[in-house]
């Protein structure tokens, strides 16, 4: 083990370990504290009924992290205060892009509210550039030599994210975090990671990004709230990025605990897909005889002649084969496969459908939010199934017209019948279209922000 | 109640059901999806030695082998799932990463197939583990199964023996590996009916040696039980 694997992480020592080669100023704390009726566990702050954390041999564990090695009441934890080891640069960004002016304006005003150690919210359709909206920030926080780390609840978020910022800050050190990654540990100033890896982090951060903020599992998880809150410095910057903000994260703007920022307007300038519905009141029975509608096969023998690449969502993956079979009917293209969280070929599947050697996906919500395919269309079968809440359905269609090349795009929601969960997500779609109408109208406008004091 | 394995909401078994049954309301710890992965065996499709899921009851190579290698019967052993992806996970989550919580997963379709034995006369009689993983896991594995079920302690391993290590060793190395045990010798054994329990069948080496342990200390008969083949 490194000094450096010390600076601002939690990192398990075993009892009889020897650790002479730490400096004095290393924390130790003791991994599991037992008082009462429960035990604490101080890597992720949980609280656990000793009666399902006890070990036969007089122990007691933390269930709730075990994923990260299991920690004992013999385990130790030892931190150094992070450093902030890191070159000074003068010109970290490495990207010859250019923001839109109303890009611009959110980048601006983000800068200013990190630099000041605020805590935003960036409120921004799917499609608007988040990622480009935060190159100046990052930019900013890396000539003040500060530690950033950039965590989302999402895997395949994650690898979308590794190369572009890789590219974006060439000669800053960047390393990426998740159960699945093949990359170890290193010290480095940007930490790419799932919000679950945050746990391993202790004041490290001084600018700590969450995209995706209201995806699953990150939203309403006490243990990955209080891994953000842990990870962070005591003064930094906590930046949410979400298309579809929840009810909380509003709750504290009105309270003024989060800045906004707020941009209703895609990066190309036109409006989001209103998605169009289809009621086809006995399409899960016309399913199980591998039969689909008229007139959502139409359709989606348009976009497929077209060479249209098209995303079809289902509620469950019991019904991925079913529809693979029903849609291959129809269609003398090849290209078509199915995809869902648990398969080994993901990655993969997701890689051929970027490369247009795939045309049609069937997938479940694991492919809601995050990933970009350009020129797609969607469809949603089921569309009406509990799954598919709101927050969803407007990631699903913002998968759509998400290109300069082809900046509209069609969505098509099947359901049996029309519940809140689609009337609420069209109602949202229609509103930041009114929204983003406005600024097209007065382009030069500058973005506005809840910004009151 | 939320799923020890996924975390969702277990919902609750029928009021009806339960209302009608003379026996109390078993707490669910794993959910219907989760419990779905793991294949229970029949005793219509597997081998009708060591117990391992496949088309017929007829011997399986592995058992035609031990025929070869051991004078007497072979060791009847029944295993309760096969041996599949998520029981591979369920033993690298609970025996490996130690996470003692999942013993609860199997403990009451083990405790009613060992009750069947006991009921007969029969001695549970767990597969130990060696005190430095004990040590370091912090339990047995085996006996964290039988929490519902009372078992005597008759085997321990020998003190010079090197059992810790076992499953990093290929099937040949196993099968060569001498008698890892002894007995506990305040116990009697002589004339005794003994059901050794163990979490996996891999090779059957364990098995033979516990059984043949007690065959030469006088047990009437031996018979073994397995959570997984
Ligand atoms: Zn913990
Ligand atoms: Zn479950
Ligand atoms: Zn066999």
């Amino acid at each position: 083990m490194q000094l450096e694997d010390f600076y601002g992480r939690l990192v398990k020592v075993a009892g009889q370990e020897n650790v002479a080669y730490l400096p004095a100023t290393a924390k130790k704390i003791s991994a599991i504290e037992i008082t009462g009726k429960y035990i604490i566990c101080h890597r992720c702050n949980q609280k656990t009924n000793k009666q399902l954390a006890f070990l036969p041999n007089g122990n007691y564990y933390c269930p709730q992290c075990i994923q990260f090695g299991r920690l004992t009441s013999q385990d130790l934890l030892y931190t150094i205060a992070e450093p902030n080891r890191f070159p000074l640069q003068t010109a970290p960004l490495t990207w010859s892009g250019k923001l839109s002016a109303l890009q611009q304006g959110c980048a601006v005003d983000l800068q200013l509210q990190t630099s000041r150690k605020k805590d935003f919210l960036l409120w921004a359709v799917t499609g608007a550039g988040k990622t480009e909206i935060l190159f100046p920030t990052i930019a900013a926080a890396l000539k003040r030599r500060e530690r950033i780390c950039i965590a989302t609840p999402r895997i395949d978020v994650c690898n979308e994210l590794y190369p572009r910022l890789s590219a974006a800050f060439k000669q800053t050190s960047m390393v990426l975090l998740h159960g699945s990654s093949s990359m170890d540990y290193r010290y480095s100033q940007i930490v790419i990671c799932t919000t679950h890896q945050l746990l391993k982090f202790k004041n490290a951060f001084d600018l700590l990004i969450i995209d995706e903020a209201d995806a699953f599992p990150f939203k309403g998880n006490r243990l990955l709230q209080t891994a953000v809150t842990n990870a962070r410095k005591k003064i930094s910057s906590l930046l949410l990025l979400t298309a579809t903000p929840t009810s909380e994260m509003l709750r504290k703007v009105k309270q003024h605990q989060l800045k906004l920022g707020y941009l209703p307007l895609r990066f190309h300038g036109h409006l989001l897909p209103v998605p169009q519905i289809i009621l086809l009141p006995s399409w899960k029975k016309q399913l199980q005889r591998q039969k689909l509608a008229q007139n959502i096969i139409r359709p989606l023998q348009k976009w497929l002649q077209a060479g249209w690449p098209v995303l079809v969502f289902a509620p469950q993956i019991s019904l991925l084969e079913l529809l693979k079979t029903s849609l291959k009917q129809f269609t003398t293209n090849q290209h078509l496969t199915t995809v869902f969280a648990a398969d080994p070929h993901r990655i993969e599947k997701v890689q051929q459908m970027r490369e247009e050697s795939c045309q049609l996906l069937i997938t479940t919500t694991i492919l809601e939010r995050g990933v970009t395919f350009p020129k797609l269309n969607v469809l949603v079968i089921g569309a009406d199934e509990p799954v598919f809440t709101e927050e969803a359905l407007v990631q699903i269609a913002g998968r759509a017209g998400r290109s300069s090349q082809r900046p509209v795009g069609e969505v098509i929601f099947a359901c049996s019948m029309l519940n809140r969960n689609l009337s609420r997500a069209i109602r949202q779609i229609k509103f930041l279209n009114h929204e983003g109408a406005k600024l097209n109208n007065n382009a030069l406008s500058k973005v506005p922000t809840s910004d009151t004091k | 109640m939320h799923c020890l394995k996924c975390q969702r909401l277990i919902q609750n078994k029928s009021l009806l059901k339960w209302f009608f049954s003379w026996t109390p309301i078993e707490q669910e710890n794993l959910c219907a999806v989760c419990r779905a992965d793991f294949l229970s065996l029949k005793s219509e499709s597997i081998c009708s030695g060591c117990g391992r899921f496949q088309t017929t009851p007829e011997l399986c190579s592995d058992c035609h082998e031990w025929q070869r290698k051991i004078t007497g019967d072979l060791l009847k052993n029944r295993a309760l799932y096969c041996y599949n992806q998520a029981m591979k996970d369920y033993f690298l989550n609970y025996k490996f990463h130690g996470n003692y919580q999942w013993r609860l997963f199997f403990q009451s379709a083990i405790a009613k197939e060992v009750g069947k034995f006991t009921h007969q006369g029969w001695l549970a009689v767990p597969i130990p583990i060696s005190d430095q993983t004990w040590q370091q896991r912090g339990f047995n594995q085996v006996e964290g199964l039988l929490e519902k079920v009372s078992f005597k302690r008759l085997l321990k391993i020998k003190a010079n023996s090197n059992k810790g290590v076992q499953s990093k060793r290929n099937r040949q190395q196993r099968l060569k590996m001498p008698q890892p045990f002894e007995l506990n010798d305040k116990i009697q054994v002589n004339d005794k009916k003994i059901l050794l329990i163990d979490d996996v069948y891999t090779t059957g080496r364990t098995l033979y040696h516990a059984r043949s342990l007690m065959l030469a200390a006088g047990a009437a008969n031996v018979k073994s039980l397995t959570l997984a083949r």
